[in-house]
């Protein structure tokens, strides 16, 4: 790396303009990730693979639908066929949540990532076209309009364009309300997230929500 | 080194080739640009079915994915070009905080935004005066340090 070797027979980088171009770039970034913890900013969670806790004081939230489903993530053997996951796909279009937390462990590595935010019930967490694959659900839940037994293929009260294959069982609702969350998802994703008070942390150990 | 092979002068021959390619353009900030694509991305694997019925938010991993692979490959074909294909790569970089996951949950984007750095503040080999090479930038390489 030094620069009184010459000549240089292979390209490199120079260290000063490095900088020049990384800190601001991590600045900006920083300045990013502050307007979205404080809610001016959305983002946008599509996270699948692992199974992931959420929980969250209440959570409230219109046009609802839901499926039966497998995900085909890592082979479980507690599931029923080889390799997949027994699901029930859910969708929200609009939901509101107070107090979320999610929390992942990474297998093989003991670390566990979790994301807290909406803690102040003043600015809670907002999400649209909400989908999660979840294996668990418990909670105290309200639904309006609640139709249950359709086919999967002709739901229509949900998310735009969610539905799921035919002959599969359903239920779909105008409105739900769930209290005391708690559930175990193989993939969340929504469309926008806005994350009121948003802190992500890395800690080592199995941390499951809520902490 | 070359005991697996009855021809070693070929084998160290191609050793050769490969270093004076790799030495020749930003490697290490293509690789990390690709490594943060593929982060970004590998966060989001799923079923394809649910990708097509989230639209633009789910396969937005999947777009940065493909910008920073082939942002990479064009650095590396094109090594000139360092700084151009490097700016870009930055503003992915940023951009995915916004369109996944807060870019990959932070890491993504830290190493989107230090693969770019290094494309930026690459610098090419000086030219073999012994092999007759021509300078690969016009300008006088050593206006800076």
């Amino acid at each position: 790396m030094s620069t009184s070797m010459a000549p240089h027979k292979r390209g490199w980088s120079r260290r000063r303009r490095y900088a020049a171009v990384f800190l601001p770039s991590i600045a900006v970034g920083l300045g990013w990730s502050v307007l979205t913890a404080q809610g001016a900013l959305a983002a946008s969670l599509h996270v699948s693979g692992l199974p992931t806790t959420i929980t969250a004081d209440r959570l409230v939230g219109t046009n609802f639908a839901q499926y039966g489903w497998f995900d085909g993530a890592k082979a479980n053997p507690g599931a029923g066929i080889p390799g997949l996951i027994p699901v029930t796909r859910t969708g929200i279009e609009n939901a509101t949540l107070y107090n979320l937390c999610q929390s992942v462990t990474i297998p093989g590595f003991n670390v566990s990532l979790v994301i807290k935010a909406g803690t102040d019930s003043a600015n809670p967490v907002k999400a649209t076209n909400l989908v999660i694959d979840m294996s668990k659900l418990e909670g105290n839940a309200t639904f309006t309009n609640i139709d249950i037994g359709g086919d999967a293929s002709e739901l229509s009260k949900g998310p735009k364009g969610f539905a799921g294959p035919q002959n599969m069982f359903s239920q779909e609702a105008q409105a739900l309300e769930i209290t005391k969350l708690k559930q175990t998802a193989y993939s969340t994703s929504a469309g926008t997230f806005t994350l009121n008070g948003l802190s992500l942390e890395v800690k080592t150990g199995t941390i499951t929500c809520p902490v | 080194m070359t005991m697996i092979s009855s021809t070693p002068g070929r084998v160290h021959q191609g050793r050769l080739a490969f270093r004076r390619w790799r030495r020749a353009r930003p490697c290490w900030g293509s690789f990390f640009v690709i490594l943060s694509g593929l982060e970004i991305w590998g966060l989001t694997v799923s079923p394809y079915r649910i990708t097509l019925v989230e639209g633009v938010a789910g396969v937005s991993a999947l777009v940065i994915l493909g910008l920073c692979a082939t942002l990479a490959l064009v650095c590396l074909i094109q090594p000139q070009q360092h700084a151009v294909v490097g700016s870009i790569c930055l503003v992915v970089a940023l951009a995915s905080l916004a369109l996944s996951n807060l870019g990959g949950f932070v890491l993504g984007m830290l190493l989107g935004v230090h693969g770019s750095s290094l494309m930026i503040s690459w610098r090419p080999p000086d030219p073999d005066p012994a092999a007759g090479e021509i300078p690969m930038e016009a300008v006088p390489s050593h206006h800076e340090k």
